[in-house]
């Protein structure tokens, strides 16, 4: 589990309601916080093509960082102050700045009836993230699982609900690549607490499409092993148990920076298995018989599922999913699939993972 | 009794006009296909029908040569241009020089000779071919005196015609995308206001000319689409403007034409790498302004691209109105649609396409 520590004194802050126009076409301001990559190259570049939305301000405690993104979209900057209750008032804020710093923004937004959209992870651990849930009514808080919006993802949820292969027996996820480029962010990498870490970094988004497909309520780690370096897990193999409606079902689970994967998840079922790959997609591959991967070979037919439309296929589309799903269930007071709360399962898995890690690496 | 020669009856619109022709009293109906594969339908439905090639001058005057009309809608189509070029003004020729003398002849041509998918007069390669053949048609009948009709058909429907099933397929599918709401011209006409047209060409010898046989006063494609939503038994679900996919271009402002270059760039990776190296002898802040710049046009045609993906295809083409020159006086489609009826076997209705239906009413 990650040290939570250093994170500042909690108090207990009673969920407020959202203020102002409450009409289902308002326009919603936004308030940035945090001017890092994922919002000048992601956030914002999405966020100024979704309708409805103003945004108000991109502030970060470096100024100059703050100028330099909002300049490039023509958008004021904010220092971030010391006195956070300056930071100005708005419908909803994109908060992304290091998870150990981010408790003062939640009970500050939380007493103003402020939605919050929080990158991932949303908190340090599950006692953090409950918590936290406490604060806000569902609609108002979501975190950026945004694999949830691919058009593969969305149409795997469907047929494993639906039973269209029979019941889901178990899940084989395998992502990763060798990664030596750390990008802009490199400091990031190199720190736990900021949510470095193959499996909070990358692994959390696999792990969560394969709970959000099972339905999963939990995963119980069975076995696992952990590679880490200078602190850092690079690489992570597990067996985990899913919870699910239908009963138990198998999650093998692997994650690495360390050397290629897959890329993709399985889903198994009695007579069938089905892929789909861990990047956005129309599609899902369907292997079939009883030596599934033999008859693929020998017929060299390699039948797809294919959704017509409804989610992305794109990382900018997922994107822009997950803030009209956000933004429009703020409208609408309603809870979205992003929202909080229904993040919690994945958010236990990853700590509990990394618990037994720790325990037995 | 007339005798009245369908060339290409085993075509679309000839398979129909023929076997709703056959309800005329006055008229006998006289198919004529290359070979038996292509007259089957016709035969087993009880037409007698003649086999042979049009383009063939001998074979001609044995097919047509004791017609008291001809219907010329026989076309060569194998896909190599000259080929095709060469057959069907073989075919105009033959349809011309064949027939007994003075007996009036039918060109079937096309709209398409007007473009109306272009705001302006720039026809297609099927438009301008028929242009040709019209005039080398009109000018043929002149000199052998024949009277010549050339009728320009709209879209065609009829209970054969593949885009009576699609807009059928379309309304037992649910909501249905109108350009204009429906509300524009459709440019549309009825299998049997040809068959009326070739009647009245048979029976009463209007003055020959050229004439655009589409339904007059003209129907729109609400029109159409209600008519066979009717006739289906099936209510027409119209879909919101907001659910349509725009075709607008989104180019007209100075920020829509930067996003269009910036987008045409995109997907030049010899002049953006070019452009790249000049850009480094530009200030870092201009360089990083201009990549969030590029990364916000790579993310806007990203959602447009899903927005539209979520929105319905226009279920027609959105072409001009044409003005119509019509052929004579004619009573709505419907009245017609009665007047020269298919066999009960063919008829449309909800039970026909079983496997769609039973999708459609899952």
């Amino acid at each position: 589990m990650i040290k939570t520590t250093d994170t500042p004194a909690k108090t207990k802050i009673e969920p407020s309601p959202v203020i102002g126009d409450r009409s289902a076409d308002r326009v919603l301001s936004v308030g940035i916080v945090g001017a890092g990559e994922i919002v000048s190259r992601t956030h914002l570049p999405v966020l100024t093509a979704c309708e409805r939305v103003r945004i108000d301000y991109v502030a970060d405690k470096n100024f100059e960082v703050a100028r330099a993104v909002a300049g490039s979209y023509k958008l004021p900057p904010v220092t971030v102050p010391n006195d956070l209750g300056e930071l100005p008032q708005t419908d909803i804020v994109l908060l992304a700045v290091p998870v150990a710093a981010r408790w003062p923004y939640y009970e500050l937004f939380a007493k103003r009836g402020t939605s919050v959209l929080a990158e991932k992870p949303l908190a340090a651990g599950i006692t953090d993230a409950e918590q936290l849930c406490s604060l806000y009514p569902e609609h108002s808080l979501a975190c950026g699982f945004q694999r949830r919006t691919y058009a593969s993802v969305g149409l795997a949820k469907l047929l494993v609900a639906e039973k269209w292969f029979g019941t889901l027996r178990s899940i084989s996820v395998s992502e990763g690549a060798l990664t030596t480029k750390t990008g802009a962010d490199s400091r990031f990498y190199d720190d736990a607490a900021s949510g470095g870490g193959v499996l909070m970094d990358l692994g959390c988004h696999s792990l969560d499409v394969a709970m959000y497909i099972s339905n999963a309520s939990r995963a119980i780690p069975n076995q696992q092993h952990f590679v880490y370096d200078h602190g850092i897990d690079r690489e992570v193999e597990a067996h985990l148990t899913l919870l699910t409606a239908d009963g138990e079902c198998g999650l093998d689970y692997f994650v690495s920076w360390l050397q290629p994967a897959r890329n993709t998840v399985e889903l198994h079922f009695e007579n069938c298995s089905l892929s789909l790959s861990c990047r956005p997609s129309l599609e899902i591959e369907i292997v079939g018989g009883r030596d599934q991967a033999q008859v693929t070979n020998h017929s060299g037919v390699l039948p797809m599922l294919a959704a017509k439309r409804g989610g992305a296929v794109t990382v900018y589309q997922a994107f822009y999913l997950e803030w009209t799903t956000f933004l429009d269930g703020v409208r609408a007071r309603q809870a979205s699939k992003l929202s909080a709360r229904s993040c919690l399962p994945t958010i236990r898995a990853v700590e509990d993972l990394y618990t037994a890690g720790k325990l037995n690496p | 009794m007339k005798r009245v020669a369908i060339l290409g009856a085993n075509g679309q619109v000839g398979t129909e006009v023929s076997l709703r022709l056959r309800s005329v009293e006055e008229i006998e109906v006289v198919p004529i296909a290359r070979n038996v594969s292509g007259s089957a339908f016709l035969r087993l439905n009880g037409l007698e029908c003649r086999h042979g090639r049009i383009s063939d001058p001998d074979e001609a005057q044995d097919l047509i040569g004791d017609c008291d009309v001809v219907v010329n809608l026989a076309l060569s189509n194998s896909g190599i241009p000259s080929v095709d070029r060469q057959i069907n003004r073989q075919i105009v020729h033959n349809i011309v020089a064949a027939p007994k003398p003075g007996a009036p002849i039918i060109f079937a041509s096309t709209i398409m000779v007007y473009a109306p998918a272009m705001k302006v007069w720039f026809p297609d390669s099927y438009g301008l071919e028929k242009v040709i053949a019209e005039r080398m048609f009109r000018r043929l009948c002149r000199a052998s005196h024949h009277p010549a009709f050339v009728f320009r058909l709209g879209h065609v429907m009829g209970e054969l015609q593949n885009i009576t099933r699609k807009i059928c397929d379309e309304i037992r599918g649910g909501t249905v995308a109108l350009p204009h709401k429906g509300l524009r011209a459709s440019n549309t006409v009825f299998t049997s206001a040809i068959v009326e047209a070739i009647a009245q060409v048979a029976l009463a010898a209007p003055t020959p000319g050229t004439f655009d046989l589409i339904t007059f006063p003209q129907w729109s494609w609400l029109d159409v689409y209600r008519y066979y939503a009717d006739e289906l038994g099936l209510p027409l679900q119209l879909a919101r403007p907001q659910e349509v996919q725009s075709s607008q271009s989104g180019a007209t402002s100075p920020t829509g034409l930067m996003r269009h270059l910036l987008g045409y760039l995109a997907n030049h990776h010899a002049i953006t790498e070019r452009l790249t190296f000049l850009l480094a002898f530009l200030p870092r802040s201009v360089n990083q302004r201009v990549y969030l710049r590029y990364l916000q046009t790579r993310a806007r045609n990203e959602i447009n691209a899903l927005r539209q993906s979520e929105k319905l295809d226009l279920c027609v083409e959105d072409w001009r109105e044409l003005s119509v020159r019509g052929f004579g006086t004619m009573p709505d489609p419907i009245s017609l649609m009665k007047r020269y009826p298919l066999p009960s076997s063919l008829a449309l209705s909800a039970s026909q396409m079983p496997f769609a239906h039973q999708l459609s009413s899952r």
